[in-house]
């Protein structure tokens, strides 16, 4: 897979463990909510590495 | 029922607390790498495994490499991907994996799955189901149990209907065994409340809320936080208590009685009813917008009397750990030929009565003992047949059934007519030798 390809495929799997993350969280135990939502925090600023990441690639 | 053991292959944090979330109930473990994966398929033992395609950033497909090694150990595997292309697919299943899906729909996808896994364990599971949680031979029963099976691991809400008896809350009891919910089993009888305690049974109460409560106690929906909250007889749930009811399922909070802060509980309900649910509507009894609420999926439960093959396995089940009971013929047949209309409720009395009472082979004679007549409903017989004859016809054989009424109508007949025979010759339109053939019978003693 080249390299544009896994970026493409990283975020859309990231982006879809987030929409899952926060279709659960209303029904999280609040004991376990803050954990949860430090990890939806590194998911999105993954994305938004890896966005970095795909605007420094070279335009098609 | 025992915890499946999964296995989760999974390097993405977030998507790993996901999955945990998803199958909370059952017995789950996760590796973050290939090393780490390849290890714990070759020493552990797991029913299923979720395997994600790509294991880092910089991964060429290692999932795809577990797939042969998780096969080869006899575990039902399972590929989670985004890369949902052709290829991948076609590679994956080529390898051996039994489902592929496409992340996304986590929540839906993993229960489908644990159904599917479930059903398809080569019938041993469907085997044990029949044989304990629920005893039936029944095909149609067998199907409607499967079916619901499917449905067990979702929190979709479920309704049964059927008579007393039938196996509606044992029937709930094994859908909660089977939806991986770790919480406990709560059933309630709504009918054998009234309103108010119905109320502070349900929501709890708060210590000093009304005069006799001197401390706080946990109501049934808190009971059954993260279990299965089992209403039977919903049809007895007064409307403005179904209406507190269905804000409670569709928020997942209540107000117990006398408290300022709500209370959260994960519950999901499945409910029952003996009654008919279209009248209950129609009389207004049920509110159709909880309806809609608590039907989701509809069983179906059959009487006993439509699934006789069920009667003698039930009767082992009763007895299992205990005394066993061997019947004779007649009395297997009288057995049968009852319509149990209090269904397995009447059937576990009768065990317990046989069994307690008995020594050697039940006889037919033990058995019309403890069937007794008044548990027989009227309908049972066909009209003209009373329970009389019909018990003198499975004890003689129904020619000397046959034999006992024809002299009982002459007999009849004879006495209106003081005696006269050719007016009973006329009325009852017989012959004078079924006549006398008759009156000989009634003077010769009875064994002569």
């Amino acid at each position: 897979m080249a390299d544009t390809e896994k970026i493409y495929h990283t975020i859309k799997s990231k982006a879809v463990n987030l929409k899952a993350a926060a279709e659960q969280l209303p029904k999280y135990p609040p004991e376990r909510r803050d954990k949860m939502i430090a990890l939806m925090r590194e998911a999105a600023q993954d994305i938004i590495r890896l966005l970095g990441e795909l605007e420094a690639t070279p335009k098609p | 029922m025992d915890k499946l053991k999964i296995l989760v292959i999974e390097d993405d944090s977030l998507a790993r607390e996901v999955m945990a979330n998803n199958l909370a109930g059952q017995a789950v473990d996760f590796a973050t790498d290939k090393a780490a994966a390849e290890r714990k398929l070759k020493a552990g033992h797991y029913d299923i495994c979720f395997i994600d395609l790509l294991l880092g950033e910089n991964d060429d497909y290692s999932g795809l490499k577990l797939i042969p090694l998780a096969v080869s150990k006899g575990i039902y595997s399972v590929v989670m991907s985004s890369c949902d292309t052709e290829e991948t697919i076609g590679r994956a299943y080529a390898l051996g994996c039994k489902e592929f899906y496409v992340k996304g729909n986590e929540e839906a996808n993993v229960s489908a799955i644990i159904a599917r896994y479930l059903q398809g364990d080569g019938g041993k599971k469907a085997q044990a189901v029949f044989s304990g949680g629920f005893i039936t031979n029944d095909p149609a029963t067998r199907a409607l149990v499967t079916e619901a099976l499917k449905y067990a691991a979702t929190n979709l809400p479920l309704l049964i209907l059927g008579p007393s008896g039938t196996g509606k809350t044992t029937l709930a009891e094994l859908l909660h065994e089977h939806s991986g919910r770790d919480g406990n089993f709560v059933a309630m009888n709504c009918s054998a409340y009234t309103e108010d305690l119905l109320e502070s049974e349900l929501f709890g109460y708060k210590r000093g809320a009304f005069t006799g409560a001197h401390e706080n106690r946990r109501g049934k929906l808190a009971q059954a936080d993260k279990g299965t909250l089992f209403l039977d007889e919903i049809g007895a749930m007064s409307q403005n208590m179904q209406v507190k009811l269905l804000k409670a399922i569709e928020e997942k909070s209540f107000y117990p009685l006398g408290a300022d802060k709500p209370e959260y509980s994960d519950f999901r309900v499945i409910s029952a009813t003996l009654e008919d649910v279209q009248k209950l509507l129609a009389e207004n009894r049920l509110r159709f917008d909880f309806f809609q609420r608590v039907h989701g999926m509809t069983i179906t439960l059959k009487p006993l009397a439509q699934r006789k093959c069920d009667i003698f396995p039930l009767m082992q089940a009763f007895t299992k750990g205990t005394k066993r009971l061997a019947f004779e013929l007649e009395a297997k047949d009288y057995v049968l030929a009852h319509s149990w209309p209090g269904n397995t409720r009447e059937l576990k009395r009768f065990v317990g009565l046989v069994a307690a009472g008995t020594q050697g082979a039940v006889t037919l004679e033990t058995v019309r003992k403890h069937i007794t007549p008044a548990a027989t409903p009227p309908a049972a017989a066909p009209e003209g047949v009373t329970q009389a004859y019909y018990e003198y016809a499975l004890k003689h054989g129904l020619a000397a059934a046959v034999d006992r009424f024809t002299a009982g109508i002459i007999n009849h007949n004879l006495s209106e007519n003081r005696g006269k025979k050719a007016a009973a010759l006329a009325q009852l339109k017989i012959s004078k030798r079924l006549l006398y053939a008759t009156l000989a019978k009634a003077r010769t003693p009875e064994g002569e």
